[in-house]
């Protein structure tokens, strides 16, 4: 079971979020728990590509710093164990992550540069769209779609 | 190819192929199109090929000018039905690019909002099959374009250097392949 919780406010509370993230930081620094190689690698790949204008041959505009630094910060405040978005980018210069299990299970995520996440995902018959504002973790209405286009 | 003097209007018939010039589009584990090669651009008219009156061939040799065109490898190409179009609300229109390519057309009606947008691609990109380039149709690509070979000798010292070099590489490829 993983635990999402919302930073308080108190001295205390600051401590152990602080705490708690520094241990993250060091568990993802090591191999075995570290922001998977192989994502890093993808994300890296996409970003090299995807700096120059029309980089998808339709006019396309460079995904940008922003985009980058959100994706990067989404990814390593993934839990541990979670399972491992694709990367991808859109016309508009935003990075995109994607949970694929089937045709009919797959959720997308656009991460914008300002901190808006649009997402949609086809969960069988249904179909979920929608933004959440981005502060420092995945928001808990996506985090439970991830769940349920991986369960 | 459509007879660029009588284009027809699109039918929901029809099928449509969107070329795909980026790799990160396409999954690696399953060799599937992602939604992100349907998101309309900032325009909301999303470029594709009618599969109307063009022989295979044919509709390989727009995507290989479209990617030499804009400098980018050709991966693949997704075809989509046009019904698969229409019961997402979009629109596909004939948008004759002459004399390139008079099988052009564009998916329209796009909504404005960005969640809506991503949805509509989720389940175009769903209907789509992709298939990856031909290594073979690459080949006579290659051969049917002389610009190709004409950039490749600029771009590369002299022309007696790149022209002999062209020719070693056709060579060894013609080898590779029997």
């Amino acid at each position: 079971m993983t635990l999402i919780g919302t930073p308080g406010v108190s001295p205390v509370a600051a401590y152990v979020d602080q705490e708690a993230r520094r241990g993250r930081e060091n568990l993802q620094a090591t191999e075995a728990f570290g922001l998977d190689s192989a994502l890093r690698a993808e994300l890296e790949e996409v970003w090299g590509e995807c700096q120059r204008p029309n980089w998808d041959g339709y006019g396309a505009l460079p995904v940008s710093q922003g985009s980058l630094h959100n994706t990067y910060i989404l990814l390593e405040s993934l839990p541990l164990g979670f399972p491992s978005p694709s990367v991808g980018a859109q016309p508009d210069g935003n990075l995109t992550l994607e949970w694929h299990r089937s045709p009919s299970r797959s959720l997308s995520i656009s991460v914008d540069p300002e901190g808006l996440l649009h997402y949609a995902a086809l969960i069988g018959p249904r179909r979920k769209y929608g933004t959440e504002t981005f502060y420092t973790e995945l928001p808990g209405d996506i985090l439970r779609l991830v769940r349920e286009v991986n369960g | 190819m459509i007879d660029a003097r009588n284009v027809p209007d699109v039918s929901s018939e029809e099928t449509v192929a969107r070329y795909i010039l980026f790799g990160g589009h396409i999954r690696k584990s399953d060799q599937t199109v992602k939604h992100d090669a349907f998101m309309p651009p900032a325009n909301r008219e999303l470029s594709v090929t009618r599969h109307r009156s063009a022989s295979l061939a044919e509709i390989w040799a727009v995507g290989f000018d479209v990617a030499h065109e804009r400098k980018l490898s050709l991966h693949g190409r997704a075809d989509v039905a046009v019904a698969a179009c229409l019961d997402q609300k979009l629109q596909v229109q004939p948008d004759p690019i002459l004399p390139q390519n008079p099988n052009h057309a564009v998916m329209v009606n796009w909504p404005a909002d960005k969640p809506s947008q991503m949805m509509i691609a989720k389940e175009v990109a769903k209907a789509a099959a992709y298939s990856p380039r031909p290594a073979a149709t690459e080949q006579l690509s290659e051969v049917s374009q002389p610009q190709t070979v004409a950039a490749e000798i600029q771009n590369s010292g002299t022309k007696w250097k790149a022209g002999v070099r062209g020719i070693w590489m056709r060579v060894i490829r013609w080898w590779m392949s029997r």
